[in-house]
């Protein structure tokens, strides 16, 4: 497991992480989102040993993350780098050597990796002469090259095409599949809803939820739609902990503090007439990311 | 895998991806025949002076066959005579090239017939040195005759005209070498200069390359900053060294078979030091060329951020001329200890022969010890300011990063 205790950096006057701590487990891809500027990237630099943390500490396996770890761990940094003028096959060659492996090891992973994204007959070419989108996945494959312990990936998905976006999802569950721990920052949230087993928020610095979906969700309190035919919400104005948030024609969105009964709520809609719809609202990651932002925006 | 297979993988690409590139291999071949060329093509061509083969045309020209031959060995010059029966056969001998000069005497005038050709480097006509023999010589016949017409006794006219040898003594003479020693002085001296800024660029473009292309924060994951620094800066210094002895060995191997008399025997050994200071010069001058590469913002910020390293190069270039006017001068020796200059003023002033053992061995303390010092901060600004984004940083920024 991955831990992140505390972290705290300061450029300058400016506080880029303040007591930030989460985890990622074993198997599980966790995505890691926020508003640009809120500290994902600076994370993942301190994790890759990149930058140097002013408090707090990175774990694995339970132990402080050193260099020799580290050298297992898969990086893709948010702006890519590759050497332009290295073939491709002998750049992850290379690479897969500094991680470790043995020359006839790393001469057959990299074949592997390249066929498997649909690289393989690029092996030869100048990493300078493929297209965006190939170079996106030569990056993911010198991530991937050397059979890493653990994925760091800043922003994988900027600027792939709908079908390396399934080729990238594929090969990122193939790995928790395997027990791999996988960070990985996007600003897709849907993707990350769909692709992740746990999500954090970030916001200045601080880790504002963490949790599945369905926890962030349920830790903003309970959100219900009800409809008795009736063009207001006034009939809820009154019940012991519920605001009245919205009106949709004959559809009223009530949210419900922890501890309103929403048993309370369904007898007061039947005193109005018969009730045609009475669900709860599940709010998709989008809506819970832009209720966190426009929180620190009121702030 | 050890940090030393670290460093030799990371050199091992360094010195794979250059043998790769096109430009790189057309100077490396490119270099050794161009030396060979041009140690080869003057020794071709310059033809050291052979003897000079004077025809004597008629009795009277060859009666001064003994007075020409004096005056060629007080002069030092080697004269062969043949004598010719007439003029006519005389110029068809210069047509052929069979005698270089041809002297006749009519009455009381002297008349000289060379052929006359333009070589590559110089128009052939009478050398200055045999026209002075035979100037000479003319003026003793002609004194002779005025002389024995006026009745002088023939053996008072043999003593007093016999040639007086003259004996030149040197209060303070010259080392015989001298000119040998400032030519190898000078040649060393624009060997190193030239090697440490090229391949010094060459260390900025490579980490400069690392930077722009952003590499460096996927390299720094799997290799510590110190070892991909010395395995950068081993990679290309081996390059270079690479290229260096196969130059040299094509300047051997020219003066082996065409023995180029220009070339005086001390460049040749000269060469281990100017080895040993290129390898002492190429570490202590990498290493800041690398922490420069790192400073760069843009890949054209190179030529920018590697100027001022050219000032103590130039500087250490320069001090040569001063070295060879005056080789004990106090501050060109205090000068070249300065490891800065050292690696280029040291080999000079060893070339020219004023140097005490101790000099050597303290300059090669001192550079030495300088690196050790550089390579520790070096690596420390190398791996902050690698990895630092944004436009160029100053080197005062940089070192702020690393004492933040």
């Amino acid at each position: 497991m991955l831990e992140i205790l505390g972290l705290e950096k300061r450029f300058g006057d400016t506080w880029a992480l303040r007591d930030l701590s989460f985890e990622v487990r074993e198997g599980e891809v966790f995505g890691f989102v926020g508003s640009n500027g809120a500290g994902k990237t600076t994370t993942m630099r301190i994790v890759m040993g990149v930058l140097g943390q002013d408090r707090g500490e990175v774990r694995w396996a339970g132990a402080p993350l050193g260099f020799a770890a580290r050298q297992r761990f898969g990086y893709m940094p948010e702006e890519r780098g590759l050497y332009p003028t290295m073939r491709l096959g002998e750049e992850l060659e290379y690479l897969a050597r500094l991680h470790g492996l043995r020359q006839e090891d790393a001469s057959r992973s990299a074949a592997l990796w390249l066929e498997q994204l649909g690289l393989g007959a690029r092996a030869g070419d100048e990493v300078q002469v493929l297209s965006h989108g190939n170079q996106q996945r030569a990056q993911l494959a010198a991530a991937l090259v050397f059979r890493p312990a653990a994925l760091i990936l800043d922003e994988p998905f900027a600027g792939l095409d709908p079908v390396a976006v399934d080729v990238m999802s594929g090969v990122l569950r193939e790995q928790a599949l395997q027990g791999v721990p996988v960070l990985f920052s996007s600003h897709q949230l849907e993707l990350v809803e769909r692709l992740c087993d746990r999500v954090g928020i970030i916001r200045g610095g601080r880790m504002v939820a963490a949790g599945t979906v369905a926890e962030l969700a349920k830790g903003g309190g309970e959100r219900l739609w009800v409809d008795v035919g009736r063009a207001d919400g006034l009939w809820a104005i009154g019940i012991p902990g519920v605001h009245v948030l919205r009106q949709e024609g004959t559809r009223t969105l009530l949210d419900l503090v922890p501890a309103a009964d929403d048993q309370a709520v369904l007898r007061a809609a039947l005193r109005q007439g018969p009730v045609r719809e009475f669900h709860r609202d599940v709010p998709t990651l989008t809506e819970l990311f832009r209720s966190t932002v426009s929180e620190e925006v009121a702030r | 895998m050890s940090r030393l297979g670290t460093i030799w993988l990371v050199a091992g690409r360094e010195l794979k991806e250059r043998m790769r590139s096109r430009a790189a291999r057309v100077v490396t071949i490119l270099m050794p025949v161009l030396v060979f060329l041009l140690i080869a093509i003057p020794a071709l061509v310059h033809r050291p002076a052979s003897a000079t083969t004077l025809g004597l045309v008629g009795r009277p020209a060859q009666t001064l066959s003994a007075d020409i031959q004096a005056a060629a060995r007080a002069t030092g010059v080697t004269v062969r005579l043949r004598d010719e029966a007439s003029p006519a056969e005389a110029r068809r001998q210069l047509g052929q090239g069979r005698i270089d000069v041809a002297l006749a005497l009519r009455g009381g005038a002297a008349a000289v017939t060379v052929p006359g050709s333009v070589g590559y480097f110089e128009t052939q006509t009478l050398s200055p040195r045999v026209q002075a023999i035979l100037q000479a010589t003319l003026n003793l016949w002609h004194e002779q005759r005025v002389l024995l017409g006026a009745g002088v006794p023939v053996p008072v006219l043999r003593t007093a005209l016999t040639l007086v040898p003259l004996s030149v003594k040197t209060l303070k003479p010259p080392p015989k070498d001298m000119v040998a020693r400032d030519v190898a002085a000078l040649a060393a001296a624009f060997l190193l200069y030239m090697t440490l800024a090229l391949y010094g660029n060459a260390v900025v473009a490579g980490v400069a390359q690392e930077k722009t292309s952003r590499m460096a924060e996927v390299l720094l994951a799997a290799v510590r900053a110190t070892d991909l620094l010395i395995g950068k800066v081993l990679g290309i210094g081996l390059f270079a060294f690479g290229q260096m002895v196969l130059t040299v060995a094509a300047a051997f191997i020219a003066n082996a078979v065409f023995q180029n008399t220009a070339i005086p025997g001390t460049v040749w050994t000269l060469l281990p030091s100017v080895l040993l200071w290129f390898l002492l010069g190429y570490v202590l001058y990498a290493f800041a060329y690398a922490v420069a590469g790192t400073l760069v913002g843009r890949q054209e910020d190179v030529q920018t951020i590697a100027a001022p390293f050219m000032v103590p190069l130039i500087a250490g270039f320069m001090l040569t001329y001063l070295a060879i006017a005056e080789p004990t001068n106090t501050a060109v020796r205090i000068l070249s200890f300065l490891p800065p200059l050292a690696p280029i003023l040291m080999p000079a002033r060893l070339a020219l022969g004023h140097v005490a053992p101790w000099e050597v061995a303290l300059a090669v303390l001192l550079t030495i010890l300088a690196i050790w010092g550089e390579v520790r901060l070096a690596a420390r600004v190398y791996a902050l300011a690698l990895v630092h984004s944004g436009p160029r940083l100053t080197w005062r920024s940089a070192l702020k990063l690393n004492r933040d």
